[in-house]
């Protein structure tokens, strides 16, 4: 690889389960403050690529992070923070505690965090509005809560790589959004070169710079949104038909159509009302 | 151009630091206290027994004990006997068992993240007794101390069967559900054939059982000496890994990319913990029981990250088997009770009272 360095590269990089390879022929650059979204069918390799850039999976091809291929677990720890889609959150842990897992690769065996370490958790906590659940176990806190302090924990690693997977498959819309644009802030002061493996297209569009569409293991397109999400791209590898539209922000708004025959039968309302019983039930409950 | 790590530059309010410093805080008031409680158990230990010595004496003669210190205690030499070479002896190793058994526990509990772990599912006990069984058997009843031909049986045979789990675990997979799979495996077997041994030499149940039951019977500072160093060193390589079994509660991925080396650190923490074990029931017979319920009481007394939960698992392990022992020999006049039967007839019903007073903690 030539010119400068990328914060994360990969070439050519392959991931086999057993004989199989689940995913093949992965190459892409991302630099500093660049967000790049991995999207693709269920079971198209996408959690698999961002697995074996966190260094989890091992991968043929060569990944690169800042220039350098990856060598050790902690030295990787160093450079590339990585959310898998459902973070375990230990029972009985307070969330200082979860977050200061995060400085591991930072610490030798026997040395314990310094003061500075506890600042440096003090003040991410304090970044993403945290500090009133320093003390609470972290497996008490709510849905958008947890995810940000699977964030902070990230964040502590001080990696210049940022993989999440699926960051808000969990949560809300309003929590959604609100993770998205803590993820693009962090991404802009920190110029974090930042990968997630998203399902919801239309808001992937309006937060990644580039998108990388993948199917069965392969890439398929990369590129801009506008050049990925298209109705011919998407009906193909998604095998659905697909409406793509002008979406806010810049992005798109990808609506996937019912396919002929799917829709409930003529004599079948869609939506039945309650019946007198569910009705009587209510009142007897207020 | 090389890349430069982003720091975050936000400064927290004093208060954010302050609450962070807390959670990190060691437990040292607890840790201080519960020595003091191990101390005072001990002195009850050494105090109460079928030869009625005076409790002023007792405490006269350990301070004369001590470098430096000159007490008369009044002590005759028969008395003395009894307290250095019998009751002393006694405490110290029912603290050592205890502390072994707990924190065998508490390390097995992190590394498979199961709360029911603990050495014994590998087959430590399962490979003890049939080595027990075995050197009874063969009428190897003679020698001395850690020299006696049964400890020294369990304890190989606690070892072999840890062994036998590893070898099949690992080879069919590096995760700790194999591992633990295959535990079951080997101690199902070793038990089957523990149990077809006895059914061919009926003449020695009551001698197995009396040593399945759990013992600290001791005279002298013999067996004191065989566990002390197993204790000391693997308890020092178990605290050295607090934070790895922290890291480990978030599973074998996670744990991988924060830079842990999962399969390492779970292969040196199983070493560790069941050589505790192994010889730990290799004086004591087979003791269940304190390797689950000490940790836990701990996790839902003082908090659940292993920086509290081993150096308290410890003392608690040293606290709960020196009271026991203290039971097992003054519940009942005439032969002692099996110790086994003391931890889990008292503990039981404490455990199951925290269980419901914290019932906020379990999720």
């Amino acid at each position: 690889m030539t010119g400068d360095p990328a914060a994360l590269a990969l070439d050519d990089v392959a991931v086999g389960y057993g004989d199989a390879d689940a995913v093949l022929g992965v190459s892409f650059r991302v630099a500093p403050g660049q967000w790049l979204a991995v999207i693709g069918p269920n079971g198209a390799g996408k959690s698999t690529v961002l697995r074996a850039v966190a260094g989890v999976l091992r991968f043929r091809g060569r990944i690169e992070v800042g220039g350098r291929p990856h060598r050790n677990r902690a030295e990787t720890a160093r450079q590339v923070a990585y959310v898998p889609q459902l973070p375990i959150l230990p029972i009985g842990m307070t969330t200082a505690e979860y977050v200061m897992l995060g400085r591991t690769a930072h610490l030798s065996m026997l040395r314990s965090e310094s003061a500075a370490d506890r600042r440096r958790v003090a003040a991410v906590l304090d970044h993403l509005d945290l500090s009133a659940m320093a003390g609470r176990p972290v497996d008490a806190l709510s849905g958008g809560e947890a995810q940000r302090a699977t964030l902070a924990r990230a964040l502590v690693q001080e990696a210049s790589v940022l993989v999440l997977d699926e960051p808000t498959s969990a949560l809300d819309l309003a929590h959604q959004i609100s993770v998205l644009e803590l993820v693009d802030r962090l991404r802009a002061a920190h110029r974090l070169a930042v990968v997630t493996a998203m399902h919801d297209l239309s808001i992937a569009s309006r937060f990644a710079d580039r998108l990388l569409l993948m199917a069965d293991g392969r890439p398929v397109a990369t590129g801009p949104a506008a050049e990925v999400l298209t109705e011919p791209v998407l009906s193909r590898y998604y095998r659905t038909p697909v409406s793509v539209m002008a979406g806010p922000d810049g992005g798109v708004l990808v609506v996937p159509l019912r396919s002929k025959g799917s829709g409930p039968a003529p004599d079948q309302p869609e939506r039945q009302a309650a019946s007198p019983e569910q009705h009587s039930t209510l009142e007897v409950r207020t | 151009m090389s890349l430069t790590a982003p720091r975050v530059s936000g400064v927290p309010a004093r208060s954010v630091e302050r609450s962070v410093e807390r959670a990190f805080r060691l437990p040292r008031r607890s840790l201080v206290g519960s020595v003091a409680l191990l101390a005072a158990a001990m002195l009850l230990a050494v105090s109460i027994g079928s030869s009625d010595i005076g409790f002023l004496a007792i405490v006269r003669e350990l301070l004369d004990g001590l470098p430096g210190v000159s007490l008369d205690s009044g002590l005759t030499s028969a008395e003395r006997s009894i307290l250095w070479q019998w009751r002393l002896p006694r405490a110290v190793l029912g603290a050592l068992v205890g502390s072994a058994l707990a924190l065998g526990g508490a390390t097995y509990q992190g590394v498979f993240r199961n709360p029911l772990a603990d050495p014994y599912l590998l087959g430590v006990a399962a490979g003890a007794g049939l080595g027990a069984t075995l050197a009874i058997v063969a009428g190897a009843d003679s020698g001395w101390g850690p020299l006696h031909p049964v400890p020294l049986a369990a304890f190989l045979g606690g070892l072999a069967a840890i062994g036998a789990s590893s070898v099949i675990g690992f080879g069919a997979s590096r995760s700790a559900a194999s591992l633990l799979l295959a535990g079951v495996a080997v101690a199902s077997f070793l038990t089957a054939l523990q149990t077809y041994v006895l059914q061919r030499n009926t003449d020695i149940l009551v001698e197995v059982y009396t040593w399945i039951f759990g013992r600290l019977g001791t005279f002298g500072w013999g067996e004191v000496g065989l566990l002390a160093p197993y204790v000391v060193v693997c308890s020092a390589v178990i605290l050295s890994q607090r934070r790895q079994l922290d890291v480990l509660q978030l599973g074998d991925e996670e744990a991988t990319a924060l830079g842990v080396p999962v399969v390492r650190v779970r292969i040196i923490l199983v070493a560790v913990g069941s050589l505790l074990a192994a010889a730990a029931v290799a004086v004591s017979g087979l003791i269940a029981f304190v390797g689950i319920i000490v940790p836990h009481f701990v996790r839902l007394t003082f908090g659940s990250n292993y920086r509290t939960v081993l150096p308290l698992s410890a003392t608690g392990g040293a606290i709960f088997m020196v009271l026991a022992d203290v039971g097992a020999r003054n519940l009942t006049s005439g032969a002692e009770l099996p110790i086994g039967v003391v931890t889990a007839f008292f503990g039981a019903p404490f455990f199951a009272f925290v269980m419901w007073t914290r019932r906020g903690s379990l999720r």
